[in-house]
């Protein structure tokens, strides 16, 4: 490339990551409906700076709203979607505290810049350079922003699978896997609420009185970790637990979230009949279990890879030679493939250590990556 | 909602108002639920209505008093604006179908797009009573709207 | 407007409020809101262009067609103009006009309180003759 190419390149490199922090900048973390609101609006405005129709749908149960950005390019038919949440793993404050934004040479810091608005932003930035070039695309194309995905999506599912069956291919740019590896295929995922109701008393002089939730859910949170199979990819593991209230009460209650993952519809299955099966341990302590938001296992079919295969070629034009496989993370990519409609994953940026906070970014992945999405909105038909 | 680039006409009415030596803030209309009654029917078998804020002559539209009603198959060429605090500085009112979009619901209807449209339209007063509205003119316009067998009603406030 | 819209759905008849003041329709919470970022005035398109008077209708009618949850709302990509100075104008209360606008105020209320005041007053009352 010459000179003056390589300085655009650099110039609207800048331009990209200072976009990013501005977004990573909104702590959003999916139970703060505020601060997903917030990345709501922001995202609203680029959408609609580059002349998309925004429709707003309100959240609810107490999460954030819901928004998509139609092109109105390419007439009424079925398009493509790219699905992106803007709702973050990372509490309030982490931006402050434990992971602020910051450089050290080619890495980049900062709470959900990799998972994923990294990857929304660049696939924002590949539309945006098509407008820029006073161009369109031959299909429809419509961005959808989801506030609720770091918890399964349980408020959005609906709208994720109307949408997607609207379409004719799902693109999602969510964190891409070692070596810049696609994503043609996501394992199921299935949550579960476990609640147990103990008798109080006091902890110290009548503690053969009560009968302790923690006890009764310490005891099953083993019984359930050790159902994992992990050389089956079949693993099961509590991720939230709260309970009592005064050290020297005898606790009352006890909740946990189990999240099981299963790599195969028939492992989905027994998964969920296992865990509805589970009685109590202490016949003294009722033991409840809820199934909370599934994810659909997402399996690679001939469309899928033939997706993979036109991204592939659009990487190896922009240096690099991406791999693609099925992972055991979920996305909303979950619901459109397991509808069977085209979706290809792991569109994003290449980085490490999501849900950590250790989660940054590869620079030198912000135009490669930006590239590829550019070619497939542009040559998809 | 995007808080950086749309008026926030609750506060700039609020102190425009105050500059006027108005010092009691108009209090909004706020609810916390809200109905939603689902489309039953297809477009094409709908009957659709509209309510303006605009009027039939320019006294009552200076008055804002009374809920006026029109044909809506048989429709004005022209409606008031006189009293409503729309942005004369930045715009006009002398198009109707900037603001009572009678004839592209017609022409939707001579397509097949919409069904029907309803017998009448309707006029409605702007005023600082939501007792008012409440109590006297959304009975009457349900009622109507009722009788009517109307569907679907499109609202364009100035 | 909007309370009308509340009471019309309440009895089953399906609404969409199509309007340019996007925080008081979004305040008071109707069922779909059609917005346009447009001067007040102008909320069905721009006068005498057919293509965003057009654009405004079809948007509302897919609302009307694809809302699902009560509060939806679409928001057109129109673009009154570039410079939004009319953002800025529209009821402007600055250092410059704010002695005028209270002298305008009070110039309301005297009159407010003189048609008042020849409401109440009979021409034939006790003691007059």
């Amino acid at each position: 490339m010459n000179q003056r190419s390589d300085i655009l390149r650099t110039q609207e490199e800048v331009e990209i990551l200072e976009g990013l922090c501005d977004w990573v900048k909104i702590e959003s973390p999916s139970y703060d409906r505020d601060g997903v609101n917030r990345m709501m609006d922001i995202a609203s405005d680029a959408m609609r700076e580059l002349g998309a129709t925004i429709t707003r749908i309100p959240g609810r149960d107490g999460l954030g709203d819901t928004v998509t950005a139609r092109m109105p390019w390419g007439g009424d038919g079925p398009g493509i979607l790219v699905l992106g949440h803007l709702d973050t793993v990372h509490l309030t404050g982490t931006i402050t505290g434990p992971l602020p934004v910051r450089r050290d040479g080619d890495r980049l810091w900062g709470p959900g810049i990799y998972d994923m608005k990294g990857g929304v932003y660049i696939a924002y930035h590949a539309l945006r350079r098509i407008v820029r070039a006073g161009e369109q695309t031959h299909l429809p194309v419509t961005f959808m922003f989801i506030p609720d995905e770091e918890l399964g999506s349980p408020t959005t599912r609906k709208y994720i699978e109307a949408e997607s069956m609207k379409n004719r291919f799902v693109l999602v740019p969510e964190p891409a896997q070692d070596r810049g590896n696609l994503i043609t295929g996501r394992w199921a995922f299935a949550r579960f609420l476990l609640t147990t109701k103990g008798k109080p008393a006091h902890a110290g002089a009548f503690l053969n009185k009560g009968s302790s939730a923690i006890n009764e859910m310490a005891n099953q949170i083993i019984r359930i970790e050790e159902m994992s199979e992990p050389d089956r990819n079949v693993t099961f593991s509590v991720g939230v637990i709260n309970g009592g209230t005064f050290v020297n009460v005898v606790p009352a209650e006890c909740t946990a979230q189990v999240l099981a993952v299963a790599p195969t519809q028939v492992d989905l299955d027994d998964v969920c009949n296992r865990m509805m099966a589970l009685k109590p341990i202490n016949p003294d302590v009722p033991f409840k279990v809820e199934q909370g938001a599934i994810r659909p296992l997402f399996e690679p079919s001939e469309a899928v890879i033939g997706l993979y295969t036109m991204a592939a070629s659009f990487a190896k034009e922009a240096g690099y030679e991406p791999g693609h496989g099925m992972v055991g993370g979920g996305s909303d990519g979950n619901f459109s493939g397991a509808l069977g409609i085209p979706t290809l994953d792991g569109l994003g940026l290449c980085g490490e250590d999501f849900h950590t906070h250790n989660e940054h970014i590869y620079v030198s992945s912000v135009l490669p990556r930006c590239d590829v999405f550019e070619q497939m909105l542009r040559t998809l038909k | 909602m995007s808080t950086e680039t749309t008026v926030h006409y609750m506060e700039r009415s609020r102190d425009y108002y105050a500059a006027h030596g108005y010092n009691t803030p108009y209090e909004w209309a706020h609810f916390d639920d809200i109905p939603f009654a689902p489309l039953n029917k297809p477009l094409a078998k709908s009957t659709t209505t509209i309510i303006t804020t605009s009027m039939p002559t320019a006294k009552t539209a200076r008055n804002q008093r009374e809920l006026h009603l029109g044909d809506l198959n048989n429709p004005p060429s022209k409606l008031f604006t006189d009293g409503l605090a729309w942005d004369r500085d930045a715009t006009h009112t002398n198009d109707l179908g900037s603001y009572f979009p009678v004839e592209e619901l017609h022409k939707r209807r001579r397509t097949g797009e919409i069904g029907q449209l309803a017998q009448n339209y309707y006029c409605v007063p702007t005023r600082y009573s939501q007792r008012l509205t409440t109590q006297q003119e959304a009975p009457a316009i349900v009622a109507s709207c009722l009788n009517d067998g109307v569907d679907i009603a499109l609202l364009v406030p100035l | 407007m909007s309370l009308v819209a509340r009471a019309l759905e309440e009895v089953g008849i399906a609404t969409v409020v199509i309007g340019s003041a996007r925080d008081i329709v979004t305040y008071c919470g109707v069922p779909r809101f059609l917005f346009t970022d447009f001067p007040l005035g102008n909320p069905c398109g721009r006068p005498y262009d057919q293509k965003s008077q057009n654009l405004i209708i079809s948007s509302a009618l897919s609302l009307l067609e694809t809302a699902t949850e009560p509060g939806t709302v679409i928001e057109t990509p129109l673009v009154w103009d570039k410079s939004s100075v009319w953002k800025t104008n529209y009821m402007r209360v600055g250092d410059d006009n704010r002695a005028g606008l209270l002298a305008a105020g009070d110039a309301r209320r005297k009159e407010q309180k003189r048609q008042r005041l020849k409401a109440q007053t009979p021409l034939n009352s006790p003691g007059s003759t």
